[in-house]
């Protein structure tokens, strides 16, 4: 998982709010430990000519077609709530917390206004 | 071919389907595919809003799927079908023709919403799909203009 | 006396936007029908009562086709 931030004040703010985060870019990938090879790669890396949009490879790892290996279906912004809930939700990733609906709910909340 | 079946504000949702609901052939591209598209979507007034930018469309549900032109299997499938007590976030269903790990078949893959364009620019862009006409980034980039912000909640308007 | 002329520079015309049919109401109903028989062999009723009684497990991921049937109902349900 990789993301680039910039963090922007807002000097006329209260201390509580004053700083505010923007995503630059993400990337998060899926990785079968065994051979280390890519499931799903989620990336959104706008400066980045031809694939600015927000989009996911399916990695080499999960395709018979490998026509389709590098390229970029389209998402919107993922945020990492999304992934990690996908993982648990989906691929059956074992959480450590009980309540991880609740938190996920609450960071994908906070993370999707960045 | 677009069919759509309403355009007037309504209790319940119209619906916007292409080539009458069946498939239709894409020419060209990596894979010999064709398209299923269908959205559903309601009108929403804005009061406050000068009398031309007083309604607004927002797309309820969509499915877009492709599929193998032989076989008829699927490759992608783009799902949006909030309210139901299922899957309410934008999701794409990798398609088993395309899978050699098939744990990974019918899974919910996280997307944002997806509007036509961005599908139009993968199948041109990515899949190697030849349009029908040489400005279609322009007429892509002009269709996407009357989309408005993707709320967080993954309601999709186009104004 | 021959004149010679350039031919014009033909401008490649683009293929029109295609145009939105609207359907009628009763044009919708019928083409829901035709849907949902060629899809699941059943009439678009028969899929909503189906729908409702939960055989797809209120699951519109149930297959392509419920998806498809699914988003289309407002065409096969009754309106003012």
């Amino acid at each position: 998982m990789d993301l680039q931030i910039a963090l922007k004040e807002d000097a006329a703010a209260s201390p509580r709010e004053r700083w505010r985060v923007t995503l630059l870019a993400y990337r998060y990938v899926l990785i079968e430990p065994s051979r280390e090879r890519e499931w799903l790669a989620f990336h959104w890396h706008p400066r980045r000519e031809g694939a600015d949009h927000p989009h996911l490879h399916p990695g080499s790892a999960i395709l018979s077609r490998l026509e389709l290996a590098g390229r970029h279906i389209p998402t919107g912004h993922i945020t990492l709530a999304d992934v990690l809930t996908f993982a648990i939700a989906e691929l059956g990733v074992q959480p450590e917390r009980a309540d991880w609906q609740r938190v996920l709910a609450k960071a994908h909340a906070a993370l999707a206004g960045t | 071919m677009v069919s759509a079946t309403g355009h007037r504000p309504s209790p319940l949702p119209w619906d916007l389907l292409l080539n009458r609901g069946a498939a239709v052939n894409l020419r060209g591209g990596l894979l010999r595919t064709t398209l299923h598209l269908e959205q559903r979507y309601t009108f929403a007034e804005d009061p406050a809003a000068s009398a031309r930018e007083r309604w607004r469309v927002e797309i309820a549900a969509y499915r877009y799927t492709l599929s193998e032109q032989e076989t008829k299997r699927e490759l992608f499938a783009f799902h949006w079908h909030p309210g139901e007590e299922q899957i309410a976030m934008p999701h794409v269903h990798p398609g088993s023709r395309i899978l050699s790990e098939q744990a990974l078949a019918g899974r919910h893959v996280p997307t944002g919403p997806i509007a036509v364009p961005d599908l139009l620019r993968f199948l041109i862009a990515e899949l190697g799909v030849r349009p029908e006409r040489a400005d279609w980034q322009r007429v892509i980039a002009r269709i996407g203009e009357f989309y408005g912000a993707w709320q967080v909640a993954g309601t999709c308007e186009a104004s | 006396m021959v004149r010679a002329t350039q031919p014009k520079t033909k401008r490649r015309r683009e293929p029109r936007l295609p145009k939105v049919e609207f359907l009628s109401l009763e044009e919708a109903r019928a083409l829901y029908d035709e849907i949902a028989r060629r899809e699941l062999g059943m009439s678009g009723d028969e899929f909503i009562a189906a729908w409702n009684r939960g055989d797809y497990n209120f699951d519109p991921d149930y297959s392509e086709a419920v998806c498809q049937l699914w988003i289309l109902m407002p065409m096969g349900l009754e309106r003012e």
